[in-house]
């Protein structure tokens, strides 16, 4: 990963900051958004009208070149584009006021183009039993605290807990697992990562020396750009404890929702002009989203 | 030298030149004739206004000075640019006259004859679907998920169903039976496409047509099985004229307008023979069809 080139990247240097000035000029919420310059936001992959006029659906613009700079040599190729992003907002009513409000206080998530709902919240106190009950919000609201939000004071013997759950877009793909990735600062002054899968779809097993849950599979027809929602799962609801928690280290969490792989935008131009994609072309990808953090500090 | 004599480009740039002197000399008089240019009072009005309403402020002297200077000259250019014609054949010419014609025709026929009162009643009355609000509908629900669940999912939900209507003994509450779900369990005065896009599937559309005040089910959305109680159904309601008196008088507007340019244009329209030329075809090429 490069280092300046990342959110993740930058969310761990805020931390490394922190330490050093106070405070934290990387505490930020996660948006997502078009970086379109078509006026348009039709970003779904079967509806995608290009990042510009330029690159607007023709028979050959996935194999246009989208940035071509000789003095550096960086080149992206029109397939290497993105049909994304948008922002939800956990706003307490649909009005101007409201809204502004909770990007304000980072309770925002971005995904990469469906609709999903996603909910995370991190506290002392979340046990299995809320990830059960029929309001998980309430339980979220009322025990922890929201996406953007602040841990710190942690109690003795206590590592923080999160109570996270995904529900898909209803006219879009099933969900695989949803992550939460863990940031770090050691007592050294070096920062790590780590991502956890807490959440999965079926009956599949973590590998027990990495943790990981293997891959859900695909149903993608690319020559058909369709897939079918007979793997993954609707919805996903857990509560997670960090078992790798250390009181004196600051941390920041976020939790990532992946949908099973579905057909890219390049899969469905294929289709619709009758061409051909080059070898290297990537042609199905998992749509996910991106939560903003919560951040622990210790006192 | 004799090669050059015989170059076209020459033969073409003298007589280019022959030409240029003539037309200069032919005239050196303004094209109107009159060759007077008069910077009239309310012109200067005019300049002064459009100037304030821009800055905040009226200009300065010398800045009156330089808007007149440049009224001047856009007068000189545009009897100049009149006087050889390049008004003509251009695009942006002709949208543009065209533009203030189709502007100008309904504008007058709107005010030679303002809506009376009748006759936006009556516009109302006959477009009143397009005032209507959206039926909405209140209710709550519980979620039965069939990925959890499996097959039983369905006969899990109807022995709930029956509990959850049973008028006495076996006391459950929604909470007791269905499962964990981010959708809301209660929704109020909700639009019924608000509903549809929430909760996906045929689910709004079997909740408005079933029973209301007792618990009813399962639906199928897009997540798997509800049993919803309908507290409340709305329709779409009818709204005073008063309500939306100004939307309805722009609409009336509008359709008089657009009335109003149909038949001045199919009046012009008469004026005129028109003739299109069959479109001479490429080799081979077939398929477009000619509009007469």
């Amino acid at each position: 990963m490069l280092e300046f080139e990342y959110t993740r990247a930058a969310l761990r240097n805020g931390l490394k900051v922190e330490k050093e000035l106070g405070v934290n000029p990387y505490k930020f919420g996660m948006v997502g958004s078009t970086d379109a310059h078509t006026g348009l936001a039709a970003v779904e992959e079967d509806n995608f009208f290009g990042k510009t006029s330029s690159s607007e659906p023709s028979a050959t613009r996935a194999m246009h070149p989208f940035v071509k700079n000789p003095s550096t040599g960086l080149e992206i190729m029109g397939w290497e584009t993105i049909a994304s992003g948008y922002v939800g907002v956990w706003a307490t009513e649909n009005t101007r006021e409201a809204l502004f409000d909770a990007m304000q206080r980072k309770e925002v998530y971005a995904t990469t183009g469906p609709r999903m709902f996603v909910r995370f919240f991190g506290g002392w106190d979340f046990a299995p039993s809320d990830a059960q009950t029929r309001s998980p919000a309430v339980q979220g609201y009322m025990k922890g605290v929201p996406m953007g939000g602040d841990l710190t004071d942690a109690p003795a013997g206590k590592a923080p807990s999160f109570l996270v759950a995904a529900l898909k877009d209803p006219i879009s793909a099933h969900l695989d697992r949803i992550q939460i990735i863990k940031g770090w600062l050691d007592a050294k002054g070096e920062t790590h990562e780590k991502v956890y899968d807490v959440a999965w779809s079926g009956t599949r097993k973590p590998d027990p020396s990495t943790g990981k849950v293997p891959p859900v599979g695909t149903t993608v027809d690319v020559a058909n750009a369709t897939w079918t929602n007979t793997i993954g799962a609707s919805d996903l609801i857990t509560v997670w404890r960090d078992p790798d928690f250390d009181p004196a280290q600051r941390a920041f969490y976020y939790a990532r929702v992946l949908e099973i792989p579905t057909p890219r935008w390049t899969a469905h131009d294929s289709k619709y002009f009758g061409v051909k994609m080059p070898p290297e072309v990537r042609m199905t990808g998992q749509e996910r989203a991106y939560t903003s953090p919560i951040w622990y500090t210790p006192k | 030298m004799k090669t050059l004599l015989r170059e076209p480009l020459l033969h073409f740039l003298l007589l280019g030149v022959a030409l240029f002197g003539v037309y200069g000399l032919a005239r050196d008089r303004a094209p109107d004739g009159t060759g007077q240019i008069v910077v009239t009072q309310s012109q200067i009005e005019q300049l002064v206004i459009g100037f304030t309403r821009t800055w905040q402020r009226p200009p300065t002297p010398e800045e009156l000075t330089g808007l007149i200077e440049d009224r001047i000259r856009e007068e000189v250019l545009y009897r100049e640019a009149m006087s050889m014609g390049l008004d003509r054949d251009d695009t942006i010419v002709r949208r543009r006259l065209r533009q203030k014609l189709e502007f100008l025709i309904p504008d007058l026929a709107s005010q030679i004859a303002p809506p009376t009162e009748r006759d936006l009643v009556a516009y109302f009355d006959q477009h009143a679907d397009k005032y209507r609000g959206e039926p909405a509908v209140s209710f709550e629900q519980v979620f039965f998920n069939r990925e959890r669940r499996g097959t039983p999912a369905w006969e899990e939900a109807k022995s709930a169903l029956s509990r959850l209507n049973a008028q006495h003994g076996s006391a459950v509450t929604p909470d007791t039976v269905g499962d964990t779900s981010l959708l809301p369990i209660e929704v109020t005065r909700s639009a019924v496409s608000d509903v549809a896009r929430l909760f996906g599937g045929t689910f709004s559309k079997e909740l408005v047509n079933g029973p209301l005040g007792r618990w009813a089910g399962p639906l199928e959305s897009s997540y798997g099985l509800h049993l919803v109680l309908v507290r409340e159904r709305v329709p779409g309601s009818l709204p005073e004229l008063a309500q939306v008196r100004e939307g309805v008088l722009r609409d009336l507007l509008a359709e008089r307008r657009q009335q109003a340019l149909d038949v001045a244009y199919a009046k012009f329209r008469a004026r005129y023979a028109v003739v299109v030329e069959p479109l001479a075809l490429a080799q081979g090429e077939s398929g477009v069809s000619q509009r007469q």
